[in-house]
């Protein structure tokens, strides 16, 4: 394959509309006719609803609807079916949704909304995973036996537990009672928010003859509708989902949320669209949150450092309904291993129920959680080994076709990992006996130190989980490339842009990617999900154009007289093989050939061509199969600052490496690492979810859940290296890179710290505040 | 979203007083960068709004011979760039605190007074003015009075103005130009974020020992800004050793018991970080500190 575009820095395609605000989102909508949604939230965490009186709302000027969950019967999930439009009975997270009104303005929706009186009995709320999971705790779900559940998830009934996924290799319990060392070690990664910077948004109405038509600000249109037609019994076909601009997603959009509410309110008002659009409150504490995992690892290792098994044990706190965090239980616990061959293995990994927010995909999705234990427990390991951290884990990494966690043989063919811990070692002087003094901080009162930390991720993804596109010639010779994921800032619009070009061999001009998807004309596309857009789009393409290249390739024939075969294909141009001179033109003939006297031959190309890479389901007892499809290894390390006297940890460099396969667009992919790092720092340093003894939640605003600021990262600096292995058997040969620079951000610089000051986290922030409490506890402290 | 208001507009003095007068529990507006927040959060909803910018007679900043009189309307960013300030080391913290005031876009709208009148016990100006002892003007129905800034805080969003009143100026003391001044805070992020707590000083005389006063004030430690009269005389006309600076910073952490339901730090947090601002402001104010005595 030609590579006139794919390594280029081709410009943002979308960055002139963003730019001037000709993008319109969501919110920016508005419809003939359309009405107003708001909703009455719970105030608890967890209680039964007693009553709820909307009289005085129902006669307020403008309203139109006043709409309880009880009115209601329709059930929505995915894998697992937990979850009502608005909560019915009883709420199990603080914000879910109580009653909603529906009114001629917002404003009316609102005053009406306040209105409504709703009389709750307090339950008892489990925030705590570990509170959750107690004998005596309350049930969450009381009617769990009753859900619908897909094969291969397992509850555990008359418990918290809606699955509990287990990974079995070896008798790892035999292997550590032999090993040489066992460390032992608990851990968690806290609670939290996506803070997209556009609201959740939808607005919809239902057609006379029941259909359903959305606009949604969504990274999964298809996925929308698949929850729409199982919630509401409809055929796809009945339901159109439309998207186009997003102001961020982070994974907080790829499952549906407001969607299917917003539809079932639109049942209510027959024809009129209804606007619904999160406030910023709302979209921080009311819809999906992240994160939320504790672990327990025992780890064993003989004297040379040779792992020799692992017994983990994973809960995640999934908050109140678990449809959209059922996957991330696989997720985490397949990989909680890290990089690192175990022979011998013993994983439990448990999605539990607690009364927060539902947990659902955050940007890694279960990998960054577990693997941010594993990278600490390798430092602590190594330390009680009395081994370098960087030694020991070369001496453990797959790359000799070793087994990791689902029974796949892994070879270098995956990935330089050893190159990877490579880079980032040298880059910050690691791995190499002790460290070359270097450059003194410039003030006595700070100590600096350095850590690393190993990386792997591959699309949780179904088995069927399809990505398509349209190849749709024009009369002139362009053509658009139809797909239907999003583009909601990781450039994938640029980049498959860059790879239909060199796939057809045309120039970067002639190819349109149309930005607004819609499920009646777009073609079928499982979800932006799981960093796999590039990646599957361009296996797509590139049987999409297969496809075409025969029909045009059969009007060449017919025009020019000779057989098919006879047919070559170069830059645009179609020709006779070693008769260059009988040619056509990709555009004489992509929209039929008319000949001199008017006749034609052919037509208007419009082909499809999809992926699906060979995945099968997991051993229900083992947890093993082919469940990853696309493996990414990589290194993340830092080098960080640690002012004794505050607390306040400054990171000078973070290093990122990756084996990306082949770069689509150096600028681009760059961009991606660098977002990627400082999405997940804020996690580290400042973002954390804070909840109320009763379990409220305390900091729904961005004043107090505090996302990185410009003046956080400018004095950063991101080395960023690229490796690049070829994919052995893939046309376009690149690996998934999306969420990878988040995994790896938060144990590099825990284990930094650890360098730096030796006090020791097993879980985050590490905010001054929490940072200068360990040094005055370790009496390391200045202040 | 803002549930529904009246919204005045009125052009004289006189006009205000008497819509303030006659609206019992109305709200003035000038940047609206508190009041809007508060508004929407939409806990509790005035009557009425009633916005000063059409006021003439409000005005911005003057110098009348050693004071500083901040009028009504002066934004942020206006006493940033008012000329002359950066020859008043004793008024560096006004600048300074400007600089980490919210961001660029709430610099431009934010007033001082309305820093002062939304009485939040972590106001970068609360504990300015403090230390720069200064005064603040009310205009009312019967006229004009003046209050002591400590005096003019009651409580956390609660001030000591009466039904009818404004808070028209502030009237800011110019520090002799020997006093150097200074204001730290501690955020979460380096960038847009309230003060988890902050500190200003002053310093009157500070090259000389003997003659030094040091004022110091906090904010976000306790229900209004505080200043700390024990450590301000122990710290004041001697010579600050190590041994004296330790003892201070100890009395300093002693002098504060911050409520623990604070999200931005600690009480524990916040008294470390008092002693380290006021060392840390010291350490950037004095010609030499600590100072050991001469043998």
């Amino acid at each position: 394959m030609k590579s006139n575009y794919i390594g280029t820095s081709a410009p943002r395609i979308d960055a002139v509309e963003k730019v001037t605000g000709e993008a319109r989102f969501v919110a920016d909508l508005h419809l003939p006719g359309m009405v107003h949604a708001k909703l009455v939230r719970s105030p608890h965490a967890h209680a039964r609803i007693v009553s709820i009186d909307t009289n005085a709302a129902r006669a307020m000027p403008g309203v139109l609807a006043v709409v309880t969950g009880a009115d209601m019967p329709w059930w929505i999930g995915e894998c697992v079916v937990d979850q009502r439009a608005l909560a019915v009975d009883k709420v199990r997270y603080p914000w879910e949704g109580v009653a909603a009104v529906i009114a001629e303005t917002e404003e009316q929706a609102i005053l009406a909304a306040d209105k409504i009186k709703v009389e709750y009995e307090l339950l008892p709320a489990v925030i705590d995973v570990r509170d959750a999971l107690k004998a005596d705790a309350p049930l969450i779900h009381p009617d769990m036996a009753s859900y619908h559940f897909v094969p291969n998830f397992f509850p555990e009934h008359g418990t918290n537990v809606f699955h509990h996924y287990t990974i079995l290799e070896g008798d790892a319990k035999a292997a550590l009672a032999s090993a040489d060392v066992v460390l032992e070690q608990e851990y968690e990664f806290p609670l939290l928010m996506h803070a997209q910077l556009e609201t959740h948004g939808c607005v919809a109405r239902q057609t006379n003859d029941g259909r359903f038509e959305l606009y949604a600000s969504c990274q999964s249109p298809f996925m929308i509708r698949t929850v729409l037609a199982e919630a509401f019994h409809l055929p796809r076909h009945m339901i159109t989902v439309r998207a186009g601009y997003i102001g961020g997603g982070f994974g907080g959009k790829s499952d549906a949320t407001i969607e299917p509410l917003t539809c079932a309110l639109a049942r209510f008002v027959p024809g009129r669209w209804v606007r619904f659009v999160l406030s910023r409150e709302e979209n921080l504490a009311a819809s999906v949150i992240g994160r939320g995992l504790r672990g327990r690892f025992r780890v064993g290792a003989n004297r040379d450092g040779k792992l020799v098994g692992a017994q983990i044990d994973l809960d995640l706190a999934a908050g109140a309904y678990g449809w959209t965090a059922i996957n991330i239980v696989p997720c985490a616990g397949n990989t909680a291993t890290g990089p690192y061959h175990f022979p011998t293995l013993e994983i439990h990994t448990r999605g539990v129920y607690t009364n927060t927010a539902p947990v659902g995909a955050y940007r890694g999705y279960g990998h960054p959680d577990s693997q941010f234990m594993m990278e600490r427990h390798m430092d602590l390991l190594a330390r009680a080994l009395d081994m370098d951290p960087v030694e020991l884990r070369l001496k453990n990494i797959y790359r000799h076709g070793e087994k990791n966690s689902l029974g796949q043989r892994i070879d270098r063919s995956f990935g330089d990992l050893e190159g990877c811990i490579n880079a980032v070692a040298k880059e910050l002087g690691m791995g190499t006996g002790p460290r070359p003094a270097g450059d003194p901080p410039p003030d006595a009162r700070k100590v600096r130190g350095v850590g690393l930390a190993c990386l792997m991720k591959a699309p949780g993804m179904a088995t069927n989980a399809y990505e398509s596109c349209l190849l749709k010639f024009n009369e002139d010779g362009t053509v658009h490339v139809i797909s239907s994921f999003t583009d909601m800032g990781q450039g994938t619009h640029t980049g498959v842009r860059q790879i239909a070009a060199d796939i057809m061999e045309l120039p970067l001009e002639r190819v349109y990617i149309p930005r607004v998807i819609d499920t009646d004309f777009s073609p079928y596309d499982w979800q932006t999900v799981a960093s796999r857009s590039t990646w599957m789009q361009g296996r797509a393409i590139a049987h999409a154009w297969k496809r075409a290249k025969r029909e045009m390739i059969e009007t060449c024939a017919a025009v020019l007289g000779v057989e098919e075969a006879e047919i070559e294909y170069e830059n645009g141009v179609f020709f006779v093989k070693d008769q260059p001179e009988r040619a056509l033109e990709l555009e004489q003939v992509c929209h039929g050939y008319v000949h001199p006297d008017g006749h034609v031959d052919g037509g208007p190309v419009v082909v499809s061509g999809y992926f699906v890479p060979y995945q099968t389901y997991a051993d229900p007892t083992t947890g093993q199969g082919n469940i990853a499809s696309s493996w990414t290894f990589g290194c993340q390390g830092a080098e960080i600052e640690v002012d004794l006297r505050t607390g306040e940890l400054t990171p000078l460099r973070i290093v990122t490496a990756l084996d990306v396969g082949r770069v689509i667009n150096p600028t681009l992919a760059n961009i991606q690492v660098v977002g990627g790092v400082v999405f997940a720092l804020g996690g580290v340093l400042s973002e954390t979810t804070i909840h109320s003894a009763a379990g409220a939640v305390r900091n729904p605003t961005l004043t107090d859940y505090k996302v990185p600021t410009p003046e956080d990262c400018r004095d950063i600096d991101f080395p960023t290296y690229l490796l690049e292995t070829p994919v052995p058997g893939d046309p376009v040969g690149t690996r998934c890179i999306a969420e990878h620079p988040s995994v790896a951000v938060a144990p590099a610089l825990v284990n930094a710290l650890s360098d730096a000051a030796g006090v020791e986290f097993y879980d985050l922030p590490l905010s001054a505040e929490r940072v200068l409490e360990a040094l005055t506890r370790k009496g390391g402290s200045r202040a | 979203m803002l549930r529904p208001f009246a919204y005045h507009r009125p052009t004289s003095i006189d006009e205000l007083v008497e819509l303030l007068s006659t609206i019992k529990d109305s709200c003035v507006l000038a940047g609206g960068t508190d009041l809007l927040v508060k508004l929407r959060e939409g806990k509790h909803v005035p009557p009425a709004i009633i916005d000063l910018k059409r006021i003439p007679e409000l005005g911005k900043l003057s110098r009348e011979g050693d004071t500083l009189v901040i009028g009504a309307l002066a934004t942020v960013t206006e006493l940033l760039e008012y000329p002359g300030l950066a020859d008043e080391p004793g008024l560096d913290l006004l600048r300074e605190a400007a600089a980490v005031f919210g961001c660029l876009e709430i610099r431009h709208r934010a007033t001082i007074c309305g820093n002062i009148a939304h009485a939040s016990p972590g106001a970068e100006y609360g504990s300015c003015m403090y230390v720069l002892e200064a005064t603040v003007v009310i205009h009312g129905p019967s006229g004009e009075r003046t209050l002591p800034v400590a005096e003019f805080y009651k409580g956390p969003n609660w001030n000591a103005l009466e039904q009818g009143e404004f808070l028209k100026a502030l009237r800011v003391p110019i520090p002799p130009k020997s006093a150097r001044s200074s204001y730290m805070r501690r955020s979460r992020v380096k960038g847009m974020d309230l003060a988890g707590l902050n500190l200003a000083m002053l310093v009157l005389n500070p090259d000389d020992p003997a003659k030094r006063q040091l004022r110091l004030a906090m904010g976000a430690v306790h229900k209004v800004p505080m200043r700390a009269p024990e450590v301000e005389a122990m710290l004041s006309g001697r010579p600050i050793t190590a041994e004296l600076m330790a003892e201070a910073k100890r009395a300093l952490s002693d002098s504060i018991n911050p409520r623990p339901s604070s999200l931005r730090a600690s009480p524990a947090y916040k008294k470390a970080m008092v002693a380290h601002l006021a060392e840390s402001a010291l350490e950037k104010l004095l010609p030499r500190f600590p100072e050991e005595v001469a043998p």
